[in-house]
């Protein structure tokens, strides 16, 4: 069997070497990227959800603030209430962002990244769908609480079904954030210094 | 030096192998899976895939979320299917894995910018370690007949009509069986886009609800607490807090006009001109932009309004032509403490927000107010009172300015507010 097959398509193996020139070059590609990133030269997008996760932040702003209650569909069937909010430009100081995730074999893990520890992440276009959200204190200016979902224009692309609260706001400081999260993507976000860890003790942003 | 440690390395992997080889049961069956195995880069193949597994996983969530979140999840979709399909080739198709793998490393790179830093760096290091692991996959070069073996790897399972003997022609039946393989991750791919392709044929209909009318939008008639029911010009009011719409099927509000003849223009959406203000006019005017008729409640164990001007009542548009009754008042700042706003989402569940507020140049509508009034100088409080805005003609000429206004507790009907500057202390919501 194993000589009839030989025949046809031969047993190879990985030869290192040849691994070895595609991998440094690839490797010094990813040193490259992740040095444009952490130095806020190069933009990342970033897209969680459907998982409860974590974000907390030491202060927040932004400008064109959007939001309405909203609802996801859980892949159980069961909608989730969540506040959907967009922003259009922030800033964010002292960001963590924790994940729990239950995988087979491997057991509990979690997942920590940490930015803008010594400058602020910038993030444009960044919709997340938090459904609980603690803050120490801030403010927030031209505010329209009551304002249509349908009608909403403080975030691009940020409104709702018609007939629902909205809220918009032209730009907020929050200081001491917590949320609970569903779902976030930042458009893009320009980070610095990230931090990622995994870990197996369960280790969580608050 | 190296050398040796590799070379030692290599006979310690060679020696655990064949002692596992020895130890481990059912070898009838892992042999020919072994020489399977060998015959493509299989251990690429298997990373790559969990590569593109582990960049699909983290935004994966229900479609209709996924489009919601934007092009973050779909371009992580994207990455990661790719990563898959080359993985598969790399099984199934090992003759294609040097432009396979080319393809995947580059996947692998742009997912660092695009999804999650290339899935936290788990995704984007598994893609490039199966690429790099496939391009450095190169089959036993086949000693007894360079030429036909060297053809039979690089078609593994399809160029069996190149070898022309009978004897090989009849090895390649047992391939063949398997090889229903190759077109696999094609058909993986498909069944991978299929539900997506099919989602979002669900997902496009939704908008042709919108044309539903709300079934609360009939006629009967849900009297506000504490109003009076007499109304005395315009609009009856649309039902109050009651659940909202559903983000799929989005009703026209109450879209009920007001009766002619009534006092003041209810379009009129200049601000007033109050012959009891002196000088001008404060705040931004009449908001004039469309609300929700489907407005929170909320409360505060204590309200004080600073200069306040009330206003009376009026009316504002909502998104569905149709408009609100309410009571308008302008503050230049408002204090409110424990202030609970309580709204209903679409799926019918309540949020709820508790905060500290402390708000300048305030415009306040609500459909009522009611609230104990503290009587300035004396500290006195009045029995609870209420007012509602169908009670109050609207539009009127006529406003009222108060120096400070203390209510204690206070709830109302809050359709709009609309203020410069907002702060706030200890915000709670969920």
């Amino acid at each position: 069997m194993a000589a009839s097959a030989r025949e046809l398509s031969p047993e190879g193996r990985t030869h290192w070497k040849r691994t070895a020139v595609m991998l440094v070059p690839s490797t010094a590609c990813v040193g490259a990227l992740v040095l444009a990133l952490a130095q806020g030269a190069m933009a990342a997008s970033f897209a969680v959800s459907g998982k409860n996760f974590k974000v907390s932040a030491d202060e927040i702003t932004g400008q064109g603030i959007a939001s309405f209650p909203s609802s996801l569909g859980g892949s159980d069937g069961t909608g989730h209430a969540v506040l959907l909010a967009g922003i259009r430009t922030g800033t964010a100081k002292g960001v963590c962002l924790s994940m729990k995730q239950r995988l087979p074999l491997v057991g509990e893990v979690s997942l920590l990244v940490r930015s803008g520890g010594d400058r602020p992440v910038r993030g444009e276009n960044i919709v997340v769908d938090a459904d609980a959200l603690t803050s120490s204190g801030g403010r927030v200016t031209g505010v329209q609480a009551g304002r249509d979902a349908a009608t909403l224009t403080g975030a691009p692309g940020v409104d709702g079904p018609r007939g629902l609260f909205g809220v918009q706001a032209t730009s907020a400081l929050a200081r001491n954030v917590k949320s609970t999260a569903w779902a976030s993507n930042g458009g893009s976000l320009t980070l610095d210094k990230v931090e990622i860890e995994l870990s197996h003790s369960g280790k969580e942003c608050y | 030096m190296l050398t040796f440690v590799l070379g030692f390395l290599a006979e310690l992997a060679k020696e655990t192998g064949s002692w596992l080889d020895r130890v481990l049961p059912l070898p009838g069956v892992r042999r020919p899976l072994r020489s399977w195995r060998r015959r493509r880069p299989f251990w690429a193949g298997l990373w790559a895939v969990a590569g593109g597994l582990e960049l699909i996983a983290l935004p994966l969530a229900p479609l209709p979320l996924m489009l919601k979140v934007g092009i973050g999840a779909m371009s992580a979709v994207g990455v990661g299917l790719v990563l898959i399909a080359g993985g598969l080739f790399f099984v199934f198709a090992p003759a294609q894995r040097m432009f396979v793998s080319v393809v995947t490393a580059i996947a692998s790179l742009v997912s660092l910018a695009t999804t999650n830093l290339g899935g936290f760096g788990v995704g984007c290091g598994l893609g490039l370690l199966g690429s790099s692991m496939a391009f450095g996959w190169l089959p036993h070069p086949a000693a007894p007949e360079p030429a036909g073996t060297g053809h039979g790897t690089e078609g593994a399972d399809g160029t069996a009509s190149a070898t022309g003997t009978e004897a090989v022609t009849a090895r390649p039946k047992a391939p063949e069986g398997r090889g229903a393989r190759p077109p696999r991750p094609g058909a993986c791919a498909l069944t991978l886009m299929l539900p997506l392709a099919l989602a979002a044929g669900l997902l496009t209909p939704a908008p042709a609800r919108a044309a539903d009318g709300d079934p609360r939008d009939a006629p009967g008639r849900i009297p506000l607490p504490c109003l009076t029911g007499l109304d005395t010009g315009g609009a009856t009011d649309p039902p109050p807090t009651g659940p909202p719409p559903s983000g799929g099927d989005r009703p026209a509000p109450p879209t009920r006009t007001a009766r002619p003849g009534e006092i003041g223009a209810p379009d009129d959406t200049t601000a007033l001109a109050p012959p009891v203000v002196v000088g001008e006019q404060p705040g931004p005017g009449r908001a004039t932009y469309p609300v929700s008729p489907y407005y929170p409640t909320v409360g505060a164990t204590r309200l004080a309004a600073t200069d306040a001007l009330v206003h009376g009542a009026t009316y504002l548009p909502t998104a569905g032509g149709g408009r609100i009754k309410v009571l308008w008042v302008h503050a230049a700042r408002i204090l409110a403490d424990d202030y609970r706003l309580r709204v209903t989402g679409p799926d019918g569940t309540d949020h709820l927000l508790h905060v500290q507020l402390d708000i300048r140049d305030v415009d306040v509508y609500a459909t009522y107010l009611q609230g104990a009034l503290e009587i300035p100088w004396l500290n006195v409080s009045t029995p609870r009172l209420c007012l509602g805005a169908d009670a109050v003609p609207a539009n009127l000429p006529l406003a009222v300015r108060l120096p400070s206004l203390t209510l204690r507790p206070v709830t109302a009907g809050q359709v709009l507010v609309d203020a410069a500057e907002v702060r706030y202390r200890l915000l709670g919501s969920h």
